[in-house]
């Protein structure tokens, strides 16, 4: 063999590659064999063949049962139909409450100041009316009517100053 | 859940709507003070704005212009001018300006005398009665209007005297009479308001 002396004893435990295979090797081959021939995807019946078999699937998978195979394809739509209207609803309630809650807080923030703004306050503005009380005195028979358009002239133009002011808040 | 989810929007909705229209309620309320408030005697004036007062501007030109073409000797320049003055656009039409009727009623009486000035009595009557037309109230304007057609009448009774038309200057006199006694008694209720106002106006 290699020249080297081994020791007797480790020598005789090892089986000779040659030697025919005994009971129990021929009833796990067996055992792997029928595992390797049954089609249906049970585990743990044999470790050597569960393996074996997920191997080869990886390498070259079997056409799955077309019912199962559909009925696979039915779920998955009715799921994501399910999960797509979900979706959507759920966009639609938080683009609304979004909306609503801004909208809301705007409004509550004019509301605030209108609320704490200046209580109105009656503007006195000159109206028009009678120039009488701007004549005392009686009228001249005859005349006086330039005189007149003078004083109604001046007193209303004060009066629309006045008016001015009051708009613009200053009295 | 359903229900729920559609009946928390339905109230946020609702909380917000309503929270917007309170503000622009709240918005829309006078902030300092748009309401006019009455500042002479005539509740319910319009505020005295600048189309009021163009028109008053334009009204005062147009007499000292009369003043001008009268002291010039320009008898018809002057009646033209106050012509011009009486069909003139006034302001806010459709709702009468007190102050603009009572101009056009002065107007319409110098007018008048303008017109008595240069012989024409009708035309001078006329005016007079146009001028009423702008002061219905008892008041000065309308005592003086009353007045000038008294000064009409009386005028038109000398015309008719000279003309030797004797009955009919003693109807203008007649006229005239009536116009005066008229005219004292709107003076009497002018007088009256005045006083029963404490003299405040």
């Amino acid at each position: 063999m290699d020249g080297k002396k081994h020791p007797p004893d480790l020598l005789d435990s090892q089986p000779h590659p040659d030697a025919p295979a005994s009971e129990e090797e021929l009833t796990a081959s067996a055992r792997l064999r029928d595992a390797l021939e049954d089609p249906s995807p049970v585990l743990g019946r044999s470790p050597e063949a569960d393996l074996a078999r997920s191997l080869a699937l990886s390498h070259a998978p079997r056409d799955i049962d077309p019912k199962e195979h559909r009925a696979i394809v039915d779920r998955a739509i009715v799921e994501g139909a399910r999960r797509a209207k979900k979706r959507q609803r759920g966009v639609v309630i938080r683009v609304t409450f979004g909306v609503s809650a801004i909208v809301a807080v705007a409004a509550s923030v004019l509301f605030y100041f209108n609320v704490r703004g200046p209580a109105p306050v009656a503007m006195e503005l000159a109206v028009t009316r009678s120039t009488q009380p701007l004549f005392p005195e009686r009228f001249p028979q005859v005349g006086g009517e330039s005189a007149r358009i003078d004083r109604i002239a001046m007193a209303r133009s004060a009066d629309l100053r006045e008016n001015r002011f009051a708009r613009w808040g200053v009295r | 859940m359903k229900t729920w989810s559609i009946a928390s929007l339905f109230a946020s909705l609702a909380l917000a709507i309503s929270l917007v229209i309170a503000a622009a309620t709240g918005a829309c309320r006078p902030s300092g003070g748009d309401s006019a408030g009455i500042h002479g005697d005539d509740a319910g004036g319009t505020p005295i704005d600048v189309e009021v007062m163009a028109f008053l501007s334009a009204a005062r030109a147009r007499h000292h212009e009369a003043n001008v073409r009268e002291d010039s000797g320009d008898l018809p320049g002057a009646i033209d001018a106050l012509q011009k003055l009486v069909t003139m656009k006034t302001p806010h039409p459709g709702a009468p300006i007190v102050e603009v009727e009572e101009v056009l009623a002065d107007a319409y009486a110098r007018l008048a005398e303008l017109r008595i000035r240069a012989k024409d009595l009708d035309a001078a009557g006329k005016d007079v009665d146009a001028g009423l037309a702008h002061a219905k109230d008892p008041t000065y304007f309308r005592g003086h209007l009353l007045e000038v057609k008294g000064v009409v009448e009386e005028e038109r009774a000398k015309v008719l005297e000279a003309a030797g038309k004797k009955d009919e200057a003693k109807e203008a006199r007649a006229r005239a009479i009536q116009l005066f006694d008229e005219v004292v008694g709107i003076q009497m209720k002018v007088i009256d308001k005045t006083l029963g106002d404490g003299g405040a106006k």
